[in-house]
């Protein structure tokens, strides 16, 4: 059980580390934003507060060392400054190799935490006096009039599970001024219905402080969800004189823990006597009473509430059983397609009808077992900013990293593909492209380069683009390299487009030097390999002087796919519709008229194609008019000629296994209606292939 | 975090009295070692006296195990107490917490509530 706990700590942590990181990075743009500061200020907080509630003491201690710096920060003792936003990312380093050590059972390098230590700790020391001054005028403004506050504080049952210590936001509520806590205990059950890892108690806590509604709420900022939080002024107390008598008794009772709020109403509903007693000897005005009762009716609905905040809570599952709940909606939507098939062979009209309910269920099941999975890529994207912010600083450059579209989904699985293939596409934007500052402001461009990121639907793919303002591929550097290592003839005509493919050629880098950052030679032929596995393409452009873009087409999953049905005598093959541009037949007098050259005329373009009959040496005759399936890889348009094109097709990929891992030409394969296999095409290969025969 | 240790035994001067001795800490990872200690000690006598003078740390999960039996206890038709002798951190903690008050729940038929008053 407790693995459990540090599991979920350790998953919360990593969580909160990343955002910490991007509100640093957006930090050191904005050193005055309070907001940023904040949302620094209690990701350390809860890290510390939960990794000790774990038992991670290393990881406690040390992130209160960081907390205390930014709470100097939060309060205006201490300026932003690069120093203080560096040393803070280191520690956020420490923080996440302490957690990765407590995994290994290896020790974190303790050194490391003491130098940021002692680092943050030089810089408070030496920046604290200056800000204080100002700070005093500032402290004196903001001196409000006490307000007291009655809070209920109702955890989730659960809240233990999530790390929170619900004892540190009394803890911290207390330090905001004078503080009454009660724990009301009435809702336990008996000790063997008790789970001792939920939370039953919950707080009626009565706070006079000056800092307002805001800084009380701050305090459960992280636990909103999980909890029921109610929040009242019920004196001011510079309008204390004309209040003095309002609502003293119940406020008091309740205060002093001598009676529960909820004994109270029990009280007042049922024994009625004591109310009117009270106003019969004038001890109490009946309105006060009313007042009391009005209050216990708004707590009973508030908790009533709490029922329907507990159900649209959200829940954290592991990857692993969303993956299996995929590859069941897959094998479901197999058998669903076979049913299908039975049915219209039946002609059963009942049994179709059947079957079309259970089509129209399967699809919609399909759409929200693959939306779970989907995750915004922004995480990646504020990943990329560190990279780009260290980087730059380790070559000299001044480099900015701007994003679009954060906010779009892509499959989990994918974006988890993608981290490598991306970031070296990033480093080469920086490595080579971007100018340093001294070439730049010689070339008329701003001193500072951009990295622009950007990500966009578009159909069932994500296009990711990744531009930068740099100086642009160099043409002629490309061709040399392209005759140095033989791959294109001395007097070649290319076109800008062919050119820069060549970039994606093994073992090819115009990089005359080979720095630590890119240019060891394993380079954009692995991006593109890794690009075409997730069934994606990439695609360049470039002017010289103005820099590059690069833009990656990504499909939204990778475990469907719509995809096109061919076939080639008994045998099914899939191609991927997103690659299928058209379909045109392919007569026995055509194939005369082109003189053993695989090229087809459509519409006055030479197409050329790839029969596949004889590609996969499948025995028989092909019939008198075959088809040839046009697909478009890379802005380039080649053919596979077919027998015959069934249509469209839901297709659940499967993996060949192991023993068929290098089979050229087939990405995978899909089971039909009807139980046969169909291999699924591996288009962008079998036309490099095809080029590479050729040449 | 020192290790939580628990120890029931049978009052020697008292008969059907059980003491459940707790010591070191009392966390969320022990929680459940803590609760089945209680419900042993309750099964075993008529009178419990849980003994946390050497606690030395105590969570919400176990401030809320101690209330549960007391209702248990009480349920029972079973006395329930704790003696602290004065263990500072078991009652800054259970302070803390706002655990401690002046009259007992609406369970406590027998003026018995734990949290009220000092060491008994």
């Amino acid at each position: 059980m407790i693995d459990q706990h540090r599991q979920a700590f350790k998953e919360e942590a990593y969580e909160l580390l990343a955002e910490l990181e991007s509100s640093l990075l957006e930090l050191e743009e904005r050193p005055d934003d309070q907001d940023l500061i904040g949302r620094v200020f209690r990701a350390m907080h809860t890290i510390k507060g939960s990794g000790s509630m774990f038992g991670f003491d290393d990881i406690a201690s040390f992130t209160h060392e960081v907390e205390t710096i930014f709470d100097m920060v939060r309060n205006g003792k201490l300026q932003v400054t690069g120093r203080l936003v560096n040393l803070t990312l280191a520690a956020r380093d420490q923080i996440r190799s302490m957690l990765d050590a407590a995994d290994s059972g290896e020790a974190a390098d303790l050194q490391a935490s003491a130098e940021i230590i002692v680092g943050l700790r030089e810089l408070a020391g030496f920046q604290g006096q200056v800000a204080a001054e100002a700070h005093k005028e500032e402290v004196h403004e903001a001196q409000k009039d006490p307000v007291t506050y009655r809070i209920r504080f109702a955890p989730a049952r659960e809240i233990f599970v999530s790390g929170t210590n619900p004892l540190t936001l009394i803890a911290e509520l207390r330090e905001l001024g004078a503080c009454t806590v009660v724990a009301q205990t009435a809702g336990f059950p008996c000790l063997e219905e008790m789970n001792p890892e939920s939370c039953y108690v919950y707080w009626d806590v009565i706070l006079t402080t000056d800092q307002g509604e805001n800084a009380i709420r701050d305090v459960f900022i992280f636990v909103e969800d999980d909890c029921e939080l109610k929040i009242e002024p019920i004196a001011e107390h510079n309008r204390y004189e004309e209040q003095q008598d309002y609502k003293r008794l119940g406020e008091i009772l309740v205060e002093r823990g001598d009676i529960t709020s909820d004994d109270m109403r029990v009280v007042l509903s049922q024994q009625k006597r004591f109310g009117e007693l009270a106003i019969s000897q004038g001890i109490l005005h009946e309105g006060k009473v009313q007042a009391a009762l009005a209050e216990q009716q708004h707590i009973k609905e508030v908790r009533q509430e709490k029922q329907v905040a507990e159900a649209s809570s959200s829940i954290r599952v592991p990857a692993e059983r969303l993956d299996l709940l995929v590859n069941l909606v897959g094998e479901m939507v197999t058998v669903q397609a076979r049913l299908s098939q039975t049915a219209a062979q039946r002609d059963d009209a009942e049994l179709m009808a059947i079957a079309e309910e259970v089509e129209r269920l399967t699809a919609e099941l399909r759409d929200s077992a693959l939306n779970i999975r989907m995750l915004p890529i922004g995480s990646t994207f504020s990943k990329f900013k560190r990279l780009v912010r260290d980087l730059s600083a380790e070559l000299g450059k001044q480099i900015e990293m701007t994003t679009e579209g954060a906010e779009t989904e892509l499959d989990k699985t994918v974006i988890e593909k993608l981290n490598d293939p991306l970031v070296h596409l990033i480093r080469n934007s920086i490595d080579h492209g971007i100018e340093r500052p001294e070439a730049r402001v010689a070339a008329g461009k701003p001193e500072r380069g951009t990295v622009h990121l950007s990500a966009v639907h578009s159909g069932d793919s994500v296009l990711i683009t990744i531009a930068d303002d740099g100086a642009g591929l160099d043409k002629e550097a490309i061709r040399t390299k392209g005759i140095e290592r033989g791959i294109i003839t001395a007097g070649a005509e290319l076109s800008d487009k062919e050119l820069f493919n060549l970039i994606f050629a093994p073992g090819f880098s115009t990089a005359k030097t080979i720095s630590s950052v890119s240019g060891r030679g394993v380079g954009m032929d692995v991006v593109k390999r890794a690009i075409e596995a997730l069934r994606g393409s990439i695609d360049i452009t470039s002017v010289r002087g103005e820099g590059t873009r690069i833009m990656v087409k990504i499909p939204l999953t990778l475990a469907i796919i719509e995809s096109l049905l061919v076939k080639i005598g008994n045998d099914s093959f899939m191609m991927p519709l997103a690659l299928v541009d058209e379909c045109v037949e392919l007569t026995r007098e055509d194939v005369a008229a082109a003189h053993g050259r695989n090229l087809a005329h459509v519409r006055d373009q030479l197409v050329p194609y790839i029969p596949l009959r004889e590609h996969f040496a499948i025995p028989g005759d092909p019939p008198e008019i075959e088809q040839i399936v046009i697909t478009q890889v890379s802005g380039v348009r080649v053919g596979f000629v077919v027998d015959h094109v069934i249509g469209e097709h839901q297709t659940v990929i499967k993996s060949l296994g192991r023993a068929y891992k290098d089979t050229e030409g087939i990405s995978g394969a899909t089971i039909l209606g009807d139980g046969t296999v169909a291999l699924i095409l591996d288009i962008p290969q079998l036309v490099q292939a095809a080029e590479a025969a050729q040449a | 975090m020192e290790e939580l240790m628990l120890e029931c035994r049978q009052d020697p001067a008292h008969p059907g009295t059980r003491v459940l001795k707790v010591a070191g800490e009392v966390s969320i990872g022990v929680a459940g070692d803590f609760k089945e200690a209680l419900i042993e000690a309750l099964s075993g006598g008529n009178e419990v006296q849980v003994d946390v003078s050497a606690l030395t740390g105590i969570d919400l999960t176990g401030l809320q195990l101690l209330c549960a039996a007391h209702h248990s206890a009480g349920t029972a038709g079973k006395e329930f107490h704790i003696v602290d002798g004065g263990n500072p951190t078991f009652r800054d903690m259970a302070t803390s917490a706002g655990f401690r008050r002046h009259t007992g729940c609406a369970y406590d038929r027998a003026c018995s509530c734990i949290w009220v008053g000092g060491d008994n």
